[in-house]
């Protein structure tokens, strides 16, 4: 199974590509279900890069999958941001650590351009985020001018679905500057407001992602603007039925 | 330079009978843009990169015939997480 979520094209010519994975083919029941994530480099010509991980391909398995009711939960992978010097950064999830828990967490890694897990990164090359027990589904992140990494995405839980945004250091550390305890997540609409992507705006951020401010219905194209220091927002909705 | 595409909008099966899906898309700075996604062989998804040339013509000299495919995973599992 090859899902993927995103691609890079780097200055070189590389072509750099993250995706979800089984975890072990060869399973059984549920275990065959779990998922890791896979990074892949392809060389200008469309071959896989021999010099980048093993054969041109980095598995990360992050955490053991789980049952969370009629769903299962594993490792999963959305974004890919290229650093300088053809460094990556993966945005993915894990499964929560903690006895039951059965929920995504935000998982960012770090990796050189040779396809190693960057251990000088948050810990251990990895930072990861828990935002309650809702399932938290990451999306992408981008790098700012002083080199601090902005990650987008959402969490869900007891059906409200929430935006969220939150700024790292350089080194993976969080950025007690930004938002509230480093991190924004914001519920913009009583219900539903799910964010996809991020960009810069001069210094603030701009979310593109849709919504809706009923519990069932149809949802809406939004956007949202927070400032530089993950305060302060705006927003737009479009109330353009193509849903 | 202004670029003129043969057709605003095009399909590109990569397998004649399953499901093809792209989902991200990035450009160069040589005018050659990748779409990437997934192609189906045997009920098994396989990671699929294109590469485009600026009037949209797939790039032939990338992968085989424009296309590169893998399948890390070996396995007829459909279904991910989000």
């Amino acid at each position: 199974m090859e899902f993927l979520g995103s691609v890079v094209s780097s200055p070189t010519g590389q072509i750099v590509v993250v995706e979800p994975v089984e975890h072990d083919t060869s399973a059984t029941g549920d275990a065959a279900r779990d998922t890791d994530i896979a990074v892949a480099r392809f060389d200008t010509t469309g071959q896989l890069d021999q010099t980048f991980g093993a054969n041109g391909i980095v598995r990360l398995d992050l955490s053991t999958g789980t049952v969370s009711g009629t769903a299962f939960q594993g490792d999963t992978a959305w974004g890919l941001t290229l650093l300088s010097g053809d460094d990556l950064l993966v945005v993915g999830g894990k499964v929560a650590d903690g006895p039951g828990r059965t929920d995504i967490d935000y998982a960012v890694m770090k990796l050189t351009a040779t396809g190693a897990v960057d251990r000088s990164f948050g810990t251990n090359g990895l930072v990861t985020l828990d935002i309650g027990t809702g399932t938290d589904s990451p999306r992408t992140a981008i790098i700012q001018p002083d080199e601090k990494t902005v990650v987008s995405g959402h969490t869900s839980n007891a059906g409200v679905v929430t935006i969220v945004l939150f700024r790292l250091l350089p080194d993976g550390q969080f950025d007690s500057s930004f938002g509230r305890a480093q991190r924004s997540p914001r519920r913009l609409l009583p219900f539903i407001a799910e964010a996809y992507d991020v960009a810069l705006q001069g210094e603030n951020l701009i979310l593109a992602r849709y919504g809706r401010d009923t519990s069932a219905g149809t949802v809406d194209i939004m956007t949202a603007r927070f400032l530089a220091d993950g305060t302060g927002i705006g927003r737009t909705v479009m109330k353009a039925s193509l849903f | 330079m202004a670029l003129t595409l043969k057709r605003e909008i095009r399909s590109l099966p990569l397998s004649t009978e399953e499901t093809d899906c792209f989902f991200a898309v990035a450009s160069t700075t040589s005018e050659r843009y990748y779409a990437a996604g997934f192609t189906t062989i045997g009920d098994d998804t396989h990671m699929a990169v294109a590469r485009f040339g600026s009037t949209g013509d797939l790039d032939t000299s990338f992968g085989s015939n424009g296309i590169a495919t893998v399948n890390v995973a070996v396995g007829a599992v459909k279904q991910w997480n989000s």
